[in-house]
């Protein structure tokens, strides 16, 4: 009797066991990123257009040997498979970077005259410190369709790969590389996909590599066929790395460019369909907008030239170029400043920074107004370049805080709107701001985020700008004007940063000497304005 | 028996367990502040503006709320006045204060009232009757 009582209890203590265990494994959070053993941190993928690499001389040295080959063989009687493997036009819309260490590779999407509706083709070059540059053709042919990640530009692959080392030069016949071993970068954030920029910028485990070695027994003279499938043998020349792209999809029609995606054709991100159905590179847009109020007033506009030969203020205007692909800088004036309702608040400016909130653009405005006496035009020249500078700086805050914003992956849409973030979106976000921009995060975290209550003082950009950012402001103005003394460029360093709730001023001893020099410059120097 | 009992209560319960543990998103809605007007509270500086009447300025702090009298409004009877509360602006500063301690632990990047109010202005017209205009803020986040 006591052991069917002990056996019930047994059976109903395991029931409820199993019960608990139920609840308490759904209830846990999904993690969406998958942890794999082969996590490379060290890897680095950027997207170019082929003419932003013009200056890369591995590629065109690259590129100039693989030219004269075609002409060559077009001219010679070599068999017609060579001519064939050399006859190829490169896509220059997209070419993939690819960083590790000393290694940098760059994959290029290729075209031949025929219908390649099988397979797609990439080409390969190699700028590896220390060693020849190689070049190779890896032709990707699908074993299942390749399924398109439109949200990342990218896609999965399964098939067969055949490597083969083209020459790049004449000379360059005789190697001896039996096996090479190709590494893919991919990336297990929601599906598995080839990796792409997105996925290293969002700097977390979420890239993996695949590696797959190809072999043959003798190298030939013409281009080496390595071969396709895995295989023994030793490497030499060291492994090649890539991140594999694709721009047709044989599902679509041919030559259109067209991926398909969720079954319907449609044309990659960063291309748009034309009147023929041909998918063609959508333009981009100049991201840094000099607009007319801005352009057409030439004293200002004159200061703003002479600083672009600065090369830390060229670094600033740089970042908001379309290879950065963050932000975008709008420069204007305003001559009705007093009377905007937006600007009530800083009268006494030369001019304020818009934050990127309904776009990711980030404004720049001059004050102009000749009612007030804060106007830019009334300030001598090296005032308005401070102004300048300073307020570049101020966009160049707010550039980072969309860069870690777009790291951490929260919307499609990059700007500081959080009014549709959740708790966690925001939180992915300041780890996101405090990997990658640590300085960014350590002030907006003092003066802003962990403020108390009624304690809130000057803004954190202020307070970070006074103790980091001055040299850089003095640099700039060094190529501005090189007649500017030690003294000089010190009190305009602190144009606009000398207030009371500025720590950095407060602890500064020489605030005497600055305001006199400052007084000095405004009343003695320059204003092309006049 | 007591065990298929307990096994058919565990088994009744269990998916109402595991899908209905689903984390709901936490909700910060928006709360709903009503300011008086006064024409006092115009910024004397945009006297000339053309904006002018459709901006105003609390006087401490120059926060501004612009109205737009296209949108709808509504004119009530007096004697429904009672029923909303005023809030002056350090009030609201500090209700935006506790919004953003409550959904982020803190002040975000920039500060934005539109995300955490809905604004109404209020216009005493007469002793009879008084309009409410819906409001959004402006000027947040500029730095110079």
């Amino acid at each position: 009797m006591r052991k069917r009582k002990f056996k019930n209890k047994l059976w109903k203590f395991g029931v409820l066991l199993l019960g608990i265990l139920l609840v308490l494994t759904n209830c846990e959070k999904e993690n969406e990123i998958v942890n794999n053993p082969e996590v490379q941190g060290n890897i680095i993928i950027k997207q170019y257009h082929l003419s932003e690499l013009n200056t890369n001389s591995t590629i065109i040295d690259s590129f100039e040997k693989l030219n004269t080959k075609q002409k060559k063989d077009k001219q010679s009687l070599k068999s017609s498979s060579e001519q064939d493997l050399y006859n190829f036009t490169i896509d220059s819309s997209n070419v993939r970077e690819v960083i590790v260490d000393n290694y940098k590779s760059y994959t290029f999407f290729i075209k031949r005259p025929n219908d390649t509706l099988n397979y797609f083709e990439n080409l390969i070059i190699e700028e590896n410190e220390g060693s020849t540059t190689r070049a190779f053709i890896i032709k990707y042919i699908p074993t299942n369709p390749v399924t398109q990640f439109e949200e990342h530009n990218s896609f999965h692959f399964e098939g067969e790969r055949i490597v083969t080392r083209l020459n790049l030069a004449d000379i360059d016949l005789a190697y001896k590389e039996l096996c090479i071993t190709v590494e893919e970068t991919w990336c297990n954030y929601k599906e598995d996909h080839i990796a792409g920029p997105t996925c290293y910028f969002a700097n977390d485990d979420r890239l993996y590599t695949k590696f797959t070695q190809y072999c043959q027994e003798e190298p030939d003279s013409s281009g080496s066929n390595v071969g396709s499938g895995g295989g023994g043998g030793t490497s030499g020349g060291g492994d090649v790395i890539t991140s594999p792209i694709q721009l047709e999809d044989e599902r679509c029609p041919s030559g259109s460019g067209k991926i398909m995606v969720n079954d319907v054709c449609k044309c990659p991100p960063e291309f748009t369909e034309d009147e023929n159905g041909i998918c063609v590179e959508t333009p981009k847009p100049d991201q840094i907008i000099i607009d007319l109020t801005f352009e057409n007033n030439p004293c200002i506009y004159a200061v703003y030239e002479k600083m672009g030969k600065s090369t830390a203020f060229n670094n600033y205007l740089k970042k908001f170029e379309p290879e950065f692909n963050i932000a975008d800088l709008k420069l204007s004036s305003d001559d009705n400043f007093s009377q905007n309702p937006e600007y009530q608040n800083y009268l006494n400016a030369m001019a304020i920074t818009k934050p990127p909130l309904a776009s990711n653009l980030i404004e720049i405005v001059f004050n102009t107004d000749s009612s007030l006496t804060s106007s830019i035009e009334k300030k001598p020249d090296a005032y308005k370049a401070v102004a300048i500078i300073h307020e570049m700086i101020h966009a160049e805050m707010y550039r980072k805080m969309l860069d870690a914003l777009k790291a951490a992956e929260i919307d499609q849409s990059i700007n500081l709107d959080w009014t549709d973030w959740t708790n966690d979106e925001f939180k992915l976000f300041i780890e996101s701001l405090e990997n990658k921009y640590e300085g960014i995060y350590d002030y907006f975290k003092r003066y802003k985020w962990k403020v108390p209550k009624g304690s809130e003082i000057k803004d954190w950009q202020h307070q970070q700008m006074a103790e980091h950012y001055r040299n850089t402001i003095k640099d700039v103005l060094v190529s501005f004007d090189s007649n500017l003394s030690a003294d000089e460029l010190e009190a305009l360093s602190w144009l606009g940063l000398k207030q009371s709730d500025i720590v950095s001023w407060q602890n500064y001893d020489n605030k005497d000497l600055v305001n006199s020099t400052l007084i000095n410059i405004k009343n003695t120097f320059p204003n092309g304005c006049d | 028996m007591d065990a298929i009992k307990l096994t058919i209560v565990i088994f009744f319960f269990l998916p109402i367990l595991t899908f209905g543990q689903k984390k709901e998103l936490q909700k910060f809605p928006k709360e709903t502040i009503y300011i008086k007007y006064e024409k006092s509270l115009h910024s004397k500086k945009m006297l000339n503006h053309k904006e002018f009447g459709k901006v105003i300025y609390f006087n401490i702090k120059n926060d501004g709320v612009w109205y737009d009298f296209k949108k709808k409004t509504d004119t009530l009877c007096i004697s429904k006045l009672k029923n909303y509360k005023t809030s002056s602006l350090d009030e609201i500063n500090n209700k935006e204060w506790e919004y953003y301690q409550k959904r982020f632990g803190g002040v975000p990047p920039v500060k934005n009232k539109n995300g955490v109010f809905y604004t109404y202005l209020i216009e005493i017209m007469s002793n009879k009757e008084f309009v409410i205009y819906p409001v959004i803020w402006r000027n947040e986040g500029i730095i110079d």
